[in-house]
Order: structure tokens, then C-alpha cells, then sequence
């Protein structure tokens, strides 16, 4: 049984330690369970240890792909420092440009409120364009608050 | 030729076996063994995602000198097995109706 294990342990090298140990565990105690000790009766349960690390493996493979489905927006691997540090620039300059649209926005509305008794097409004017900019920002919004909560919550994961 | 059977079902077997009792490796793959033809290696992936997804959580009990790992089932584990069960339901239903000779 020792020698079945040793060969799936070289054959399992490419796993993280600790993923290595688990499996090697876990075997252990199958065969010690199922009284299997001769390396010909483990191989014709288990298959021989390099088809069963192989087995193994492609398991691995499998799942840790599985795993990204339920990170949100970006796949595991890009959760790094330097891309969070990206984002963040990123979401800055969104939360700039969102308060820029916004406040001129806002300030032709008032402005046009003013202007509505004296000039009316100035008023128009003002007020149309005013309106367009808090759209703008409104439409923003949700990428800004989005890249928000990613930095804050998902990112620290 | 026996149908190849998909993780979501070996999943929900797993889990449904888990209700009844805890179980640890070598005795839950005899148990799926006598219903269903999967190999020896089979169980090692389903306990491991089982666990992954926090559908079980494992605890060591002391056996003959050394340690079982027994599987336990979590309540999501059983909200996902109610879950499972209804997929299969709609499933089977489907299938039948196209499988049925008429």
C-alpha cells in the first residue's frame, strides 16, 4: 500500500502541497477501509497510480474552472495588486467625470431656472443642456457605484 | 452500456445519503456502488466539490489506530438537494416523454 501511495504522491507533483496531502489522506484510509494492501489489488480498484493521478488531475482542472463562475467580473487569476490598482485608477477617473456631467448639470438647471423670466430661449438652452449632463452622470452611476463595491468587497477576496 | 452519469446527479445521490447518516469515503462509495456503476476513483472529486461548495463539512473520528474523515451534511447542502431533486423530477418527466414508445 506504501508503494501504491509513494508513486501516486510522484505522480501528483505538479499539486499544491497541501491539495497533495488531501488526496494522499484520503486514499490512505479508502484502501486501509476497503483491506486492500497489494499493489495488484489496489490497481485493479483504483487503476494504477499514475492513471489514477491522471484521473485526479483532469478533476482539478475541472473544478478549478468551475470555481470562477462565482467570482464576479473577472476570472480569479486577474485579482492581483497591481490590476486592482488599475481599477481604482479607473473608477477615480469614472468618479470625476461622473461629478464633472453632474455639477455642470445641475448648475445650467438652476441657471436656467434663473434665466426662465428674462430670456426664455437662453433658459431653453441652459436647461436642455443641463438636463443632458445629469443624465450623463445618471447613466454613469451604476459603473461608478459598481467599480465601488468591487474595490471595497470583491476585490478583498 | 450503462448512461454515463452527469456530477449534478452523483452530487444529489451523495447528499441524499448523507441525510440518512454521516459517511466517510470507502463506505459512501459502496453504497453509491450497489445502485449505480461508478468506479472506486469517483468519490474523491464529488466529496471534495461537496465540501468546496459548503454542502458538507468533514470531522475526523478516531478507527483502529487512526482516522476516518466522516462527511456531514450542511443545511444549504440540503436546500441544494431539495434542488437537485426537482431538476431530476422535470428531467425524468421530459426524458419519458420523448423515450415513450406511443
Amino acid at each position: 500500500m506504501n508503494t501504491y501511495l509513494a508513486e501516486l504522491e510522484a505522480a501528483l507533483a505538479s499539486m499544491a502541497p497541501s491539495q497533495r496531502q488531501e488526496v494522499l489522506d484520503y486514499y490512505r484510509e479508502y484502501l486501509l477501509d476497503a483491506g486492500l494492501s497489494s499493489e495488484a489489488a489496489i490497481a485493479r480498484q483504483l487503476g494504477t497510480p499514475k492513471q489514477l493521478a491522471r484521473q485526479t488531475l483532469a478533476e482539478y482542472g475541472k473544478n478549478s474552472s468551475d470555481v470562477n463562475h462565482f467570482i464576479p467580473h473577472l476570472p480569479k487569476p486577474l485579482l492581483k495588486a497591481p490590476i486592482l490598482g488599475l481599477i481604482g485608477l479607473g473608477v477615480l477617473i469614472l468618479a470625476l467625470i461622473t461629478i464633472a456631467f453632474g455639477g455642470a448639470g445641475l448648475v445650467m438647471v438652476i441657471t436656467a431656472a434663473f434665466l426662465l423670466n428674462e430670456h426664455l430661449a437662453t433658459a431653453a438652452l441652459f436647461g436642455g443642456l443641463g438636463l443632458v449632463g445629469l443624465g450623463i452622470a445618471h447613466l454613469l452611476a451604476p459603473y461608478l457605484i459598481n467599480g465601488y463595491q468591487y474595490l471595497t468587497h470583491g476585490g478583498s477576496k | 452500456m450503462s448512461i454515463a452519469i452527469t456530477t449534478d446527479v452523483l452530487d444529489g445521490c451523495v447528499l441524499s445519503l448523507l441525510t440518512h447518516a454521516d459517511g466517510y469515503g470507502y463506505a459512501l462509495t459502496q453504497h453509491v456502488q450497489e445502485a449505480l456503476p461508478v468506479s472506486e476513483s469517483t468519490m474523491y472529486p464529488v466529496l471534495r466539490r461537496l465540501k468546496k461548495m459548503h454542502w458538507v463539512t468533514t470531522y475526523d473520528q478516531p478507527y483502529d489506530g487512526r482516522n476516518r474523515r466522516y462527511y456531514a451534511i450542511t443545511d444549504t447542502g440540503r436546500e441544494h438537494l431539495a434542488l437537485i431533486r426537482r431538476q431530476w423530477h422535470h428531467y425524468k418527466v421530459d426524458v419519458d416523454s420523448l423515450l415513450e414508445e406511443k
